[in-house]
Formats: C-alpha cells, structure tokens, sequence
C-alpha cells in the first residue's frame, strides 16, 4: 500500500531522517518506535506528504507521491502528536469545519459527526468548548476529526501523550477496534513500547534518524533470544561496582538507572557468582537480581544503549 | 470553502472578548476622549472655554468723549485743527472697542458683564470669572489727550487673572495685551502722519495674500478623530487575524487543512476575505457609532467607496503578516507591527494630528500609508471635496492591496519549507 524508498530528510548538515525504507502493507498495524528526537514526526510529516524528502522516495500503490500527492491525502487520516483543534470551537463546530474542508456537507457530514462522536466518546459533550476538555478528550477529538472522511490509511504521531491510562486504554480499544472492523491500515508512532506490543503487527525501530530493527514483535524480541537480561537492585551502589561490571568482558552491556543495575549477558553464562563477588569486593549490598524476558525496551537499551524514555 | 474559513474565523473573534473590546471598543473611546481632549489641532473648531469676564468702568466714556471734545473746542487750537480733532474722538471708544471690537469675534465664548465699582470686591471674589478688567477713572479722557494732543499719560488698564483659571484668564490677558499694542501702534502712526490704513495695506502687500486652508466645509474634531481612530485600529484587524492564522501554524491545524488536498492559495483566499470582512464590519461599526453619538454623516457612496478600499488594505496586510510569520515560523513580525508599526503609521498618517501642517513631507509620507491614504480620502469627503479629488487616494489603496498580495505570494513557504 504504502512504501518509503531511501528516504532521508536532511537540515543543513544534519539528517533527521537517514535512508529509511519501509512498507505498510493494507490492513496491519505498523508500530514505529523510537525515542524523543529519533526522527518518527519527520518520517510520519514526509509519508503523508506534508514535507519533502531531501533524498528518496514516497510510493503509494506503487506511485510516487511526491510531486502528486492528492491519492494519497484522499485516503490518510493524520493524527498529530498535537491538538490540532480550535480551542474556542465546540466539539460539533471542530467537526463540522473539518468535515467542510474535507469537501463534505448536509446531512452525510451530520450523520459522520454524530458517528465519530459516538466512536470516541463525545457524544454528551459535543456542544461544549474544546478548552474545557480533559487532555484525553481532546486527544479522543483530535482522532475524530482524522476519521470524518473515512480514511483508509491513519497516521497516528503519538496519540496518547500525557493523558491518563483509561483515556489511553480508550484510544487503543479504538485503533484496535478501526483495524479489526473497517480494516483500517494504521501507522502508530509512539514511546511506549507496551502500546506498540499491544497494537501492531510489525514494529520498525528508530534512533537518531535511522531504522536499527524491523520486524514483528516476536522477531524483534529475538535479537534478544541469545542474551539474558539480567536486574540488579543493591544498595550502596558505588563506582567500584559499576567499574567492574563493565570491566567485565563476558557482560555486554551495563546500563545504571538510581539503585537498579541492568546488564546484558551471553545465556550460556553464569553471572551470578561473579556479580556477588563484585558485590562483595565493593562493599555492594545486594537486594535482588533477576532474569527477566526481553521486552521492546531491552531490545531498544539493547540497540542503542539508551532507554526509549531517556 | 473560502466562506468556511471566514465563518470559523468569526466564531473564533466572537468568542475572544478581549479582542473585540480591543478592537471595538477601544477605537470608539479613543474618538471620545481625543476628540475632545484634542480639539484645538482641529480647525474649523473652536476651543470650548467658556469664559465669564467682568468689565469695571469707573466714569462713563461716552461722558468722557463729550468732556474731551468740549475742551478742545474751548481751546486755542485752529477751527480745522478743532473739528479734526473732534471728528477722530468720536471715533476713538476705547471701552467701547475693546468691549465690542476685540472681544467680538470670541462673543460665544466669552461672556462680559459690566460691573458697577461699588462691586468690585464681589466679582473679585467670585470664582465663576475668570478674569476681571478694570478701567480706570478717565481712561479714555487721559488717553484721547495723549494721543491727539500729546498731553499728560495714558491711564492703564487692570487684569485681575484668576488662578484656577489659567486657560481662560490668559486667553483675556492676551487679548487685552494684543488691544493695547494696536492702541500704541495707533499713537505711533498718529505721531507720524501716517495712515494706519497704508501701513496695514503695505504689511500685507508685503506678506502677500492670506487665504483660509481649506475652501470646502471645516472638518470638526469629532470628525477627525472618528477618521483618525477608525483608520489606526483597522489595522489591529490585520494583526488579530494574522496571530489566528499563525496559531493555526502551531497546533498544526494547517497541516491539517492542506492535508485535506485544500490548495494553499484557497487558505489565503480565506485570511484575505477574514481580513477584508472584519476591518469592513470594525469599520462600520465604529462609523456608525460616530453617526449616531456624534452626527458625523458621509456622502454614502462615496464613503463606501473609501471603507471597501481600505478594507481591502488591511486583508492584504492579513495576508502578509500570515505569510511571513509562516515563513519565519515566528509571530513576532506580527508583534512588532502590532505593538511598533500601528503606532507609527498612525502618527505619519494622520490618526492623532494633522502631521501634515508640520511639513509636506510629511503629508507625502503619510499618504504612502494605508491609512494616511483613506484618511485623506475621508477627509476628503468631509470637507465637500470633487470625489475626483479622492480617486488617487483610492488608486492608490488598491495598488497597496495587489502589491502587498504579491509580495505575500512569493513569501509564503513552500511545501516542505513550513
């Protein structure tokens, strides 16, 4: 359905975007990970046609849409990471605009609104100002009015930042519910690795303009499969520990958050011995250590060394 | 499409108080306090003083003249000398002049009672006069003597100013000040057998011809202020449309207009008739409330004529506020014409005095502004001018609109840029 060949967005010296290729087949969930900063709005601004790409390629059902971008407009709905709604406006009147500058009007775009107010929710609060909404009502409207012209393809720039989880709960219900029963194709773009499990089908993973993994959540989860991740909670946490640990050529990876030490071994060995006797030698109490199964998030600290929320 | 741009702009401007009471109700208290405030910048208005003054004569003049001639014809001096003399006196009512003469032009402003000497400590006390004049006994007598027969001195007029009010009491001084100089001008030509009138004639020969500014009707401060007011806070329409538009930038609502295949031109087309409709409804408005609170009434094709120009004006300057603010992804080229520009453009156009009787330098540049163009325009009309008078204001209002529409068109960023 939809392609993005080589793309790359570049700011001077500076690619946002560095030689992304991609593919969102009709009807799945694509998750597109990555941190603050990691290049997922440039990427999501270029497919949907709202900015050029310095280098490559945007191909919708096989066609470029770069210089003519109308096909694609006509079947994406976009959800930005901001409350893209007038403030002043009622529920009914941000509808109604939008549904009128999507061409659409009488009775057809009425019965729309009351549809879309029903779908997320807004239905007893449709006369009242967009200001007076909770943050995850106007995030519930800012999707609504994204799905007025029945859009094949919906982008979503992370629809749920800073609301509160039954409000998120709500969206994801949502987005599941538009795949699963209009077969809605949906791009979701997000932080949170437990909203990207839940929700899609493959995942693409960015960091600092660049794809770093692609594939299922099981296939990700596999880059993991030869490693143990391992928790380590202690106190007196102090630098001699932590120097030895990454001094230490069998660990991998050490990464060090308060009092909770994470560090990625091979699975065949056996760290535990040696990390109590590092413990011991440092003068380290030790609390708790634990093996734990690989999650979107280890994979990420895994690829990058850094934590998706960092 | 255009129109529902337009329709949620106005929602929006309904729905933002602050705006409409900066937009409406500001202009319309500007109008009264300067109109009133500032009225003396005006011509064809006179300042409102109100001024009561009392006048104290000691002897009687007429009395005085008749003594005066008496004692010529009595004298030694020749029968011709005599009857010259006596011909001038009858002329020379001093108390008579200044009562009648120099205070005549300002009778709706000046109010004078004759006060009897007796009561001169009353009026003296009583705070209602701004000034009192007392002329002394024989005034006129001692001043016929020095000037016709050069005998004696001249007696001196009194002013007694009142303290708590100085506009008016120095408005009397001054004109008493003005009398007494053309009293010692009239000694000095009578000394020198020269006609008063040739010295006057000459003067003015030499200084050429005066003629009034205007020949059309007298434009009242009321009017002017209206026009200057109207033309100055039409250009917050400007400002406040190109902040929505800008907004529209920030949250993204943009992106979501053109993403709904909306050609940015289409976009344009709404902030320029947002721009247009509000500056021609504020207009309206605060036109209309000048007609009804204060009487100020226009030729009405005319005045239409004018408003649509210089509406058509403040939609291109809309336009380009928007168009460069997207382009610099800022709002403060919106602030610095908002808090900065208006307030220059007013000053050079006119809105809060006629900077043009400084220098026509002046003139020229503030008729280079929007609103100094319409604000010759209109006043224009005021004054009863040929409407051909204003088409080259008109001309140059809609050159204005296409010039800054252009200039919006190449500054807008392109798709990628935003």
């Amino acid at each position: 359905m939809l392609e993005l060949v080589n793309l790359s967005k570049r700011y001077k010296q500076f690619y946002a975007v560095k030689n992304m290729n991609m593919y969102i087949e009709k009807g799945e969930i694509v998750g597109l990970l990555g941190p603050n900063g990691a290049g997922k709005s440039t990427a999501i601004s270029m497919l949907s046609t709202l900015i050029e790409p310095t280098e490559g390629d945007v191909l919708f059902e096989r066609r470029s849409v770069l210089k003519k971008p109308v096909s694609l407009r006509k079947v994406t709905g976009v959800v930005p990471q901001e409350i893209a709604l007038y403030e002043d406006l009622t529920a009914d009147e941000n509808l109604f605009f939008f549904g009128k500058i999507y061409k659409m009007s009488g009775t057809n775009l009425k019965q729309k609104i009351d549809d879309i107010l029903d779908l997320i929710g807004l239905t007893d609060r449709r006369n009242s100002l967009v200001k007076k909404f909770s943050g995850g009502m106007k995030r519930r409207l800012n999707i609504g009015v994204a799905l007025l012209h029945d859009p094949e393809l919906l982008i979503m720039d992370e629809p749920t930042v800073g609301i509160d989880p039954q409000s998120r709960n709500y969206i994801l219900e949502t987005v599941k519910k538009l795949n699963k029963e209009k077969g809605m194709t949906v791009l979701y773009t997000s932080h949170y690795m437990e909203e990207v499990e839940f929700l899609c089908d493959r995942i693409y993973i960015m960091d600092r303009g660049n794809l770093i993994a692609v594939g299922t959540t099981e296939e990700i989860k596999e880059i993991l499969s030869s490693e143990n991740t391992i928790y380590i909670e202690a106190e007196l946490l102090n630098d001699s520990f932590i120097t030895a640990l990454q001094d230490e050529l069998t660990i991998k990876k050490v990464f060090v958050k308060n009092e909770t030490v994470t560090i990625i071994v091979p699975k065949e060995i056996n760290i535990f011995r040696l990390v109590t006797e590092f413990a011991a030698n440092s003068n380290v109490q030790l609390k708790s250590l634990s093996v734990k199964t690989p999650t979107l998030e280890d994979v990420f600290l895994h690829l990058t060394g850094r934590a998706l929320r960092d | 499409m255009i129109w529902d741009i337009v329709k949620k702009q106005s929602i929006l401007f309904i729905r933002n108080p602050q705006q409409l009471i900066l937009l409406l109700m500001l202009p319309i208290i500007l109008i009264c306090i300067l109109s009133v405030s500032l009225s003396g910048f005006i011509s064809g208005e006179t300042f409102e003083i109100d001024a009561k003054i009392a006048m104290i004569e000691h002897t009687d003049e007429k009395e005085q003249i008749e003594r005066f001639i008496q004692e010529v014809e009595n004298s030694k001096l020749s029968e011709v000398e005599k009857k010259e003399i006596g011909q001038v006196a009858k002329n020379i009512s001093i108390v008579h002049l200044l009562k009648d003469e120099a205070f005549a032009d300002m009778d709706k402003l000046i109010d004078i009672t004759m006060v009897s000497p007796e009561d001169k400590a009353t009026v003296l006390a009583d705070d209602s006069f701004a000034a009192v004049i007392e002329i002394p006994k024989d005034f006129t007598y001692n001043a016929l003597n020095f000037y016709l027969l050069k005998e004696g001195n001249a007696s001196e007029m009194k002013v007694y100013q009142n303290e708590s009010k100085t506009l008016q009491s120095n408005i009397v001084k001054s004109i008493i000040d003005s009398f007494q100089e053309q009293m010692s001008m009239m000694k000095f030509t009578m000394d020198h057998h020269i006609d008063p009138v040739n010295l006057e004639a000459g003067d003015l020969e030499h200084i050429g011809t005066v003629e009034p500014i205007g020949k059309g009707n007298p434009v009242s401060s009321k009017q002017y202020y209206t026009i200057g007011m109207a033309v100055m806070n039409v250009l917050y329409v400007a400002t406040a449309v190109g902040v929505y538009a800008f907004i529209e930038k920030q949250t993204q609502v943009f992106n979501r207009v053109i993403l709904a295949n909306v050609s940015r031109w289409t976009y344009f087309s709404g902030i320029f008739v947002s721009g247009v409709s509000f500056a021609l409804i504020q207009l309206l408005i605060i036109f209309g409330f000048s007609w009804i609170v204060y009487g100020v009434t226009w030729p009405i094709l005319q005045f239409l004529l004018v408003t649509v120009c210089l509406a058509f004006a403040v939609g291109a300057l809309s336009v380009l506020l928007t168009s460069i603010s997207y382009r610099i992804n800022s709002e403060s080229v919106i602030n610095f014409f908002s808090n900065f520009l208006v307030a220059l453009l007013a000053l050079l156009g006119g809105s809060f005095f006629p900077i043009g009787d400084i220098a026509d330098v002046f003139q020229l540049l503030g008729d280079f502004t929007p609103n100094g163009a319409s604000m010759s325009a209109y006043l224009s009309l005021l004054r009863g001018d040929e409407f051909s008078q204003t088409i080259p204001y008109l001309i140059y209002l809609l050159l204005f609109t296409f010039c800054l529409l252009l200039v919006s068109i190449f500054s807008f960023p392109k798709r990628g840029q935003i």
